[in-house]
């Protein structure tokens, strides 16, 4: 990889790069670091990355998820990763501002999910976009995308019905 | 995206929005810009040993050759003599004056 296959991939995909991480941790800053290894990751060694496996974006937010993981489980060493029963309760809306609630119900969610309804809302990779980056079958990734649009359903339900009364929606 | 789709969740979703990488993400990857002439002093070239070693043998070996056959080109300064001819006196008669001898 040249200096400036290295500058193109960079410009190209930072702002998803750092977006991702953003929600998937809430902090800037760590975000920052973050993203800033994944690239380094790359320039060390341009041969991990097979254009027949996938796109760059999708190797790089691999690098990154599995960055932000690392993290979480030095601070949460107790945890599972891929909570299949978890349950996240409504949450307590009042006092609180839509964007900073959504955040908030986003990051409650167990990272599996959190990082499937991420890459699915936000970045609107596809199902196997999503696979190959979160190493999982599509299967896994549609379930855990279910479940992520239920908790944050449940957990969001003030809003939505608020939204629905206001609107007219359903 | 899929039948799991929910339109009132999805615009609930993005009333989050997270701010694009901001500009100290690039110095923090490719470092602050530098002028020329740092550039220019601190710039490193790779060179394979062999090359360099070829490119020293051959600046030494034209520095010798350089060194010998400069051929210094001094003008002799000042008035010259001609010595052709020139005969030594037979005998060497001193006088020795005294200072009150001495014309004024």
């Amino acid at each position: 990889m040249t200096d400036r296959d290295f500058r193109n991939a960079f410009h190209a995909h930072k702002d998803v790069l750092y977006r991702f991480v953003c929600r998937m941790t809430g902090s800037a800053n760590g975000a920052e670091d973050i993203v800033q290894e994944c690239f380094l990751a790359l320039w060390r060694k341009p041969g991990a990355y097979d254009p027949n496996r996938g796109t760059l974006r999708a190797f790089l937010l691999g690098i990154a998820r599995n960055l932000v993981l690392k993290q979480w489980r030095d601070h949460h060493p107790h945890d599972l990763i891929d909570e299949d029963t978890s349950f996240c309760e409504p949450i307590d809306v009042l006092g609180q501002e839509r964007a900073e609630t959504v955040k908030r119900a986003v990051q409650m969610l167990p990272p599996s999910q959190r990082e499937a309804i991420i890459l699915a809302e936000y970045e609107e990779l596809t199902l196997e976009e999503i696979a190959l980056v979160t190493e999982s079958a599509v299967s896994s990734v549609k379930s855990r995308l279910h479940r992520a649009r239920a908790n944050l359903r449940r957990m969001l339900a003030p809003l939505l019905e608020e939204r629905g009364s206001v609107y007219g929606t359903r | 995206m899929g039948p799991g789709d929910d339109p009132r969740l999805k615009r609930l979703l993005t009333e989050w929005q997270v701010p694009n990488a901001p500009d100290t993400l690039d110095q923090r990857v490719f470092g602050q810009p530098t002028s020329w002439w740092r550039i220019l002093v601190t710039s490193r070239v790779r060179v394979p040993l062999p090359v360099a070693l070829a490119v020293s043998v051959l600046l030494v070996w034209l520095a010798t050759v350089a060194v010998r056959d400069h051929v210094p080109d001094v003008q002799p300064t000042g008035t010259t003599y001609d010595l052709r001819g020139f005969q030594p006196v037979n005998s060497v008669k001193v006088r020795i004056e005294r200072s009150s001898d001495a014309i004024p």
